[in-house]
């Protein structure tokens, strides 16, 4: 179990450090380090998170908007407004959980993918919304 | 799929997507439920809306619904498009889910705020 931990947070660790350097405004929501090894939750800034997870699902990749406990609703998650997180970072919450199949490549296509979609849906933002 | 191919191709193809020089109507529409935004540019000839310009903020329901919007107000006469209602705007996606129906009326409203503002730039010119 402890090997597959460090795996995947290699793994992970490579998905967040890809997207940071493609991905501009984009931060990792948590404790850098002290957390869990198989999930990212990312924080695209001005980006609602729905139109990232439809844009990666037509590219088959499955994520989640906002944080687990609110996956399925429209509004921001909570836990992240209880931590202070600003609604213009909120609500552009996507959520990647990594598992035992979950291979580099995988990564490095995901890293590819969100970049090309985050990039799409900010060409066409009102300027000053959210 | 929840979503139509009509409203999945106009989000991945989004219509008339940007801002428009010197606009001769500009108008937006908010969804307070999750902060949906689309704002509309219109460049009008006698009377009647020749290029169409849309940005939007929001799920992708909402994107397609302001890009199939921008499609529907082109050439139409700016008066007709101050009454465009949201059941238009979603019979050109094909269909919304039930929870995703305030996407239309984002689209719907930010084009008939546009042509409210249109004409009330030309009747200040009277």
């Amino acid at each position: 179990m402890h090997a597959e931990a460090v795996r995947l947070t290699a793994l992970r660790n490579r998905l967040w450090e890809g997207v940071r350097s493609r991905v501009p405004e984009v931060r990792l929501s948590g404790h850098p380090t002290d957390r869990l090894p198989g999930t990212a939750s990312l924080l695209v800034r001005h980006v609602e998170s729905e139109s990232i997870v439809l844009g990666l699902d037509l590219k088959g990749i499955a994520v989640s908007a906002g944080s687990a406990c609110t996956a399925g609703s429209v509004e921001p998650s909570h836990v992240l407004v209880a931590m202070s997180v600003p609604l213009d970072w909120a609500m552009g919450a996507v959520r990647c959980s990594l598992g035992g199949s979950t291979t580099p490549e995988d990564i490095d296509y995901v890293i590819e993918c969100v970049d090309s979609v985050v990039k799409k849906l900010r060409e066409a933002l009102p300027v000053g919304a959210a | 799929m929840r979503y139509s191919p009509t409203l999945v191709d106009h989000f991945l193809n989004p219509r008339n997507a940007g801002m428009m020089r010197d606009p001769d109507g500009t108008g937006e529409s908010e969804y307070a439920g999750c902060g949906d935004l689309a704002r509309f540019f219109l460049r009008v000839r006698e009377g009647r809306a020749v290029e169409v310009r849309v940005q939007t903020y929001g799920c992708g329901p909402t994107i397609a619904a302001a890009s199939a919007a921008s499609e529907l107000a082109r050439g139409r006469a700016v008066a007709h498009l101050c009454d465009l209602e949201a059941d238009e705007v979603e019979a050109a996606l094909g269909g919304l889910p039930e929870d995703r129906k305030h996407a239309a009326a984002v689209a719907a409203g930010g084009l008939r705020a546009a042509a409210h503002d249109h004409l009330s730039r030309e009747s200040g010119r009277v």
